[in-house]
């Protein structure tokens, strides 16, 4: 895995080439002719090395730097500090655009073309042969269950065949990396199962994927790796060193919860602590064990133990709480 | 070197692109503003087969009447009503538009007789005094020699109308313009139109461009329907002339080309163009005006030597053969302590100095088209009738020993 | 197969375009057989009406919001992130416009033309020049109103230029009035006459001059005839690169997150 948040790269696997590698990125809006009171600060110092097959969720609060983060990589818009590379070559170059596929969050057509019309469009615009169009209408046609449509002017279209429509062209010409804005947006349930099914046959056939989105339960059975941002900056919980932990133990006690507590555990990993109850904060599932026969020794007579893992929502609650 | 080549390559086409649009905007921006050795017109035969035929049908033609509208870019324009009649006589009304003042001439084959009713408005030689003790009821009476003055000629000298004819109606009676010796080339401009009348256009130049005039000239008639002359001075003055009611051979009565003055009237003797020059023993006014070769010249610098001071301008036929003779006068007495100095303050520099060029002009020119040139001209010097050329020969001391107007032939 | 998909899609991206080009040539064959010019000069009239529907109100027609539509609905993203360089987004399209009124013209020529035959009067003299001068007027307002879509939002780009257009040509005209006799007048003439679309240059091109104090009188000569069509050309590869420069320039964003 090779995400990121400090400003030094950490890269775990060097035999993963980097698909899009950006330093010190710093992103600043302010309106034209207007004073420098008014600029906003979108993203503050980022530096991200994402490789190849990897699926990489954006998560954190509205203004948090996401879209801004999503934009850049395409090179729709340009960096005040640092730079973006896609695939080795600048963001907003050809060589770049290649291997991109972009999904904007409200997608929007020519309406009076049809869903294979937009297709082909976007497929002679990446460069592709009128058979590979073809072919490749067909393929994601199938995958994307828009056969029902392909035909019809996109006037018509649901918010739902909008985005199936708009993951279709972005994926026309078979990127390297995919960049998703709210991939979710309007899918019915089965719809987000195939999204999320076609998602992960991809990373498997080698794509490299970086989603932003608000469904973070969805996000949760994508991948394991997140890049939590919170005003123009990233937090990457897995790093962060104090309140990190990937659950909680409950633990139900006959009595003297407190004095055990107090006698054996660290004060820094007891969440909280009654006569009957104690909860305790645990990094790795593995520590559970231990944990248990250190209180069996010391006394305690224990009823019940659960561990409850913290979910994204969890983590995405706390790291807000925390950042405020 | 990919990018080195590429960017050779954009800087290649970027000049290309430039000296091309350099170009198109020379030829397009190149609107005749500034004389051009382009604008002399080569002749083409059936162009000038049209034009020698407007000039003989209007020699031909029994009797004429049409009305001329003469006007200009300054929205001004004078009307002239105008009968010819065989052999030699004529009326002219002139009305300064929108004015109802009515300058007539008469000629009726002795005399010329130009008269107002009502009072008579200032000319040009008029001062204050003059013209109030011969304001009204006056009259001029001129015998009508074949001299240069045509009847255009004559409206010229008045002084007082806006703008004057271009074709001069004197052609009728076979007076020949002198300005047709002078003709570089006519070609065609190609059918038209006007208002509703089927033309051809032709394109005469004269004097190597220095003026140029169109001719609408009626396919019916072969007579015009529309001139316009362009004459290239330091700025351009551009003025048309429009014919309509035209009558030709129609019945013009006597009464019509002959005038008497009424009882009471005086006649009035207008004075001549050299009759307001400087008198003998004047003292020259002195000026200092830049000269054609890029120095300056300062009158006052001859004093010591006599000077032949001769105003003239391209556009003046009189000039044009006066300036070779006084070149051949120059050299003559080089050594006498006689110069001959040159004045033009109207042409386009570069017409003039061409012409000084061709003409082997070596005697000294001031050539400057400012108003404080102009000014020495009309007011210092006199040149109230803007008749050129006009002299003056003043001797060492700087006072004026003799002063005329205009080109005698053999006046040398 | 990219070249052909952006020409078309000129022609398709909104429902009205073949409905103006068919109520322009409607409108050409009316105004023909109203004022029938009966003779050369009077097709001048004719030729100016042609001029300016063909030449200036119609790419203002055609262009309206060719990128400012793309930029405010966000569609501009995914265009922008296709491999494709800027100046062929935009040469394309305007390859496409250019098609589009090289057929709008040739099809207007043949209406006049079949008129002229049914009615068996009047005249097309000079229709040939003046559909060229149109053409050619039509390629720079074209380019100018597409290269001013990328900073105007919407289809405004339009509407600015034919505000701008009318409004300043008045108050010129007005400023030359008022500085006729002075020196500074060949300047302002030169400001009105060459960076802007050729209007007078082209219309003179196909009437020729023969306005009543005009320095010439009569039909351009070839060389002048050439630079002519040479200065309308350049002045479109102008306006195209500033277009496409600011299309490499400006960023695309919606949201800001």
């Amino acid at each position: 895995m090779t995400i990121s948040a400090d400003e030094t790269m950490i890269d775990n696997d060097k035999k993963q080439a980097a698909v899009v590698e950006c330093r010190q990125l710093t992103k600043i809006y302010q309106k034209l002719l207007a004073g420098k009171d008014t600029a906003v600060c979108a993203l503050r110092n980022i530096s991200l090395s994402v490789g190849e097959g990897q699926i990489v969720g954006l998560i954190g609060p509205n203004g948090a730097g996401k879209s801004t983060l999503l934009n850049l990589i395409a090179g729709l818009i340009f960096p005040n500090e640092g730079s973006v590379a896609v695939c080795g070559h600048p963001a907003r170059s050809i060589e770049a655009h290649r291997g991109l596929g972009y999904m904007p969050e409200h997608p929007v057509f020519l309406g009076r073309y049809t869903a294979r019309a937009v297709l082909r469009y976007h497929g002679a615009l990446s460069g592709m042969s009128k058979q590979a169009i073809s072919h490749q209408t067909d393929t994601l046609t199938e995958k994307l269950d828009m056969g029902e449509y392909l035909d019809r002017p996109c006037t018509d279209f649901s918010q739902g065949m909008k985005q199936r429509l708009a993951l279709a062209i972005a994926m026309i010409n078979d990127p390297k990396l995919l960049l998703l804005d709210e991939p979710s947006n309007g899918l019915d349930p089965i719809g987000i199962i195939q999204l999320r099914n076609f998602l992960k046959e991809l990373r498997a056939a080698g794509t490299t994927i970086v989603i932003s989105s608000h469904r973070l339960g969805e996000l949760e059975q994508l991948t394991s790796d997140y890049m939590f941002m919170y005003r123009g900056q990233v937090v990457s919980f897995a790093d962060k060193p104090s309140g990190a932990h990937a659950g909680r133990l409950r633990i139900e006690l006959v009595s003297d919860g407190k004095a055990i507590a107090e006698k054996l555990l660290p004060p820094s990993k007891v969440l909280s602590a009654t006569d009957t109850k104690l909860e305790v904060a645990v990094g790795d599932p593995r520590e559970v064990p231990d944990i248990v026969i250190e209180l069996a020794k010391g006394g305690a007579r224990m009823m019940d133990v659960t561990l409850e893992r913290e979910n994204i929502e969890d983590v995405f609650v706390r790291l807000c709480n925390e950042g405020t | 070197m990919k990018i080195k080549n590429k960017i050779n390559v954009w800087i290649i086409v970027a000049a290309v692109g430039l000296i091309v649009e350099g170009w198109a905007l020379y030829v397009v921006g190149e609107s005749p503003e500034h004389w051009r050795p382009a604008m002399i017109v080569k002749d083409e035969p059936d162009a000038r087969a049209l034009y020698e035929t407007m000039v003989k049908t209007l020699r031909e033609l029994e009797s004429l009447s049409y009305t001329s509208n003469c006007s200009g870019p300054d929205d001004r324009s004078s009307t002239y009503q105008i009968q010819l009649k065989k052999p030699n006589t004529f009326r002219v009304e002139i009305v300064n538009n929108p004015s109802p003042k009515i300058t007539t001439f008469v000629g009726d084959g002795e005399h010329l007789w130009i008269y107002w009713q009502g009072s008579r408005p200032f000319l040009r030689v008029d001062d204050k005094e003059s013209h109030a003790q011969s304001r009204s009821e006056v009259y001029i009476k001129k015998a009508t020699t074949p001299d240069r003055n045509s009847i255009s000629g004559r409206i010229d000298l008045l002084g007082a109308i806006w703008h004057g004819l271009i074709l001069d109606p004197s052609t009728f009676h076979g007076y020949v313009d002198p300005l047709e010796s002078t003709i570089d080339g006519v070609r065609s401009r190609g059918p038209y139109y006007y208002r509703g009348e089927e033309c051809e256009i032709i394109e005469v130049s004269y004097m190597e461009a220095q003026r140029t005039r169109y001719f609408w000239i009626s396919k019916e008639d072969h007579l015009p329907r529309q001139i316009k002359q362009i004459d290239r001075l330091a700025e351009n003055h551009v003025r048309v002339e429009e014919w309509s009611k035209i009558k030709r051979n129609a019945v013009i009565p006597q009464h019509k080309v002959t005038w008497s003055p009424p009882e009471g009237w005086r006649q009035w003797d207008m004075p001549g163009p050299d009759d307001v020059l400087l008198k003998n023993g004047q003292k020259a006014p002195d000026f200092d005006l830049p000269s054609a070769d890029g120095g300056r010249i300062k009158l006052s610098d001859y004093r010591g030597k006599t000077v032949w001071l001769c105003m003239w301008e391209c556009g003046c036929p009189g000039c044009r053969k006066v300036l070779p003779d006084l070149q051949t006068f120059y050299e003559e007495n080089k050594d006498k302590d006689l110069i001959v100095l040159g004045f033009n303050c109207t042409d386009d520099k570069k017409l003039a100095q061409r012409f000084i060029r061709e003409t082997g002009l070596t005697f000294p020119n001031i050539l400057d088209s400012t108003d404080e040139a102009k000014k020495v001209m009309l007011r210092d010097y006199r040149n109230k009738t803007q008749t050129l050329p006009l002299h003056y020969i003043i001797d060492a001391q700087g006072n004026v020993m003799d002063a005329w107007c205009g080109y005698v032939e053999g006046h040398r | 197969m990219k070249a052909y998909e952006l020409i078309k899609e000129t022609f398709c991206r909104r429902g009205y375009i073949w409905i103006v080009h068919v109520v322009w040539l409607i409108l050409y064959g009316c105004f023909w057989w109203l004022f029938l010019p009966r003779n050369g000069t009077e097709f001048g009239q004719f030729g100016r009406f042609l001029f300016i529907w063909g030449g200036f109100f119609l790419p203002l027609a055609l262009t309206a919001g060719i990128f400012g539509d793309d930029i405010s609905s966000g569609r501009i993203c995914v265009l922008v992130t296709k491999p494709l360089w800027p100046g062929e987004l935009y040469l394309c399209r305007l390859l496409g416009l250019s098609l589009q009124s090289t057929v709008h013209f040739i099809l207007a020529g043949c209406v006049l033309v079949i008129l002229h035959l049914i009615v068996r009067k009047g005249s097309i003299e000079h229709l040939g020049l003046w559909l060229l001068a149109s053409w050619l007027l039509f390629n720079t307002v074209a380019t100018l109103s597409m290269s001013l879509s990328i900073v105007v939002g919407r289809t405004f780009n339009s509407l600015l230029i034919l505000v701008v257009v009318v409004t300043g040509y008045f108050l010129m005209g007005l400023l030359g009035m008022a500085m006729s006799q002075k020196e500074s007048s060949g300047v302002l003439t030169a400001f009105i006459r060459y960076p802007w679309p050729p209007f007078e240059l082209l219309s003179k091109l196909a009437s020729g001059e023969y306005e009543k104090y005009s320095l010439t009188v009569g039909r351009f000569s070839i060389a002048k005839s050439i630079a002519c069509v040479v200065h309308s050309l350049v002045l479109t590869v102008v306006y195209s690169i500033i277009g496409i420069i600011l299309l490499r320039k400006r960023q695309f964003s919606r949201q800001r997150d």
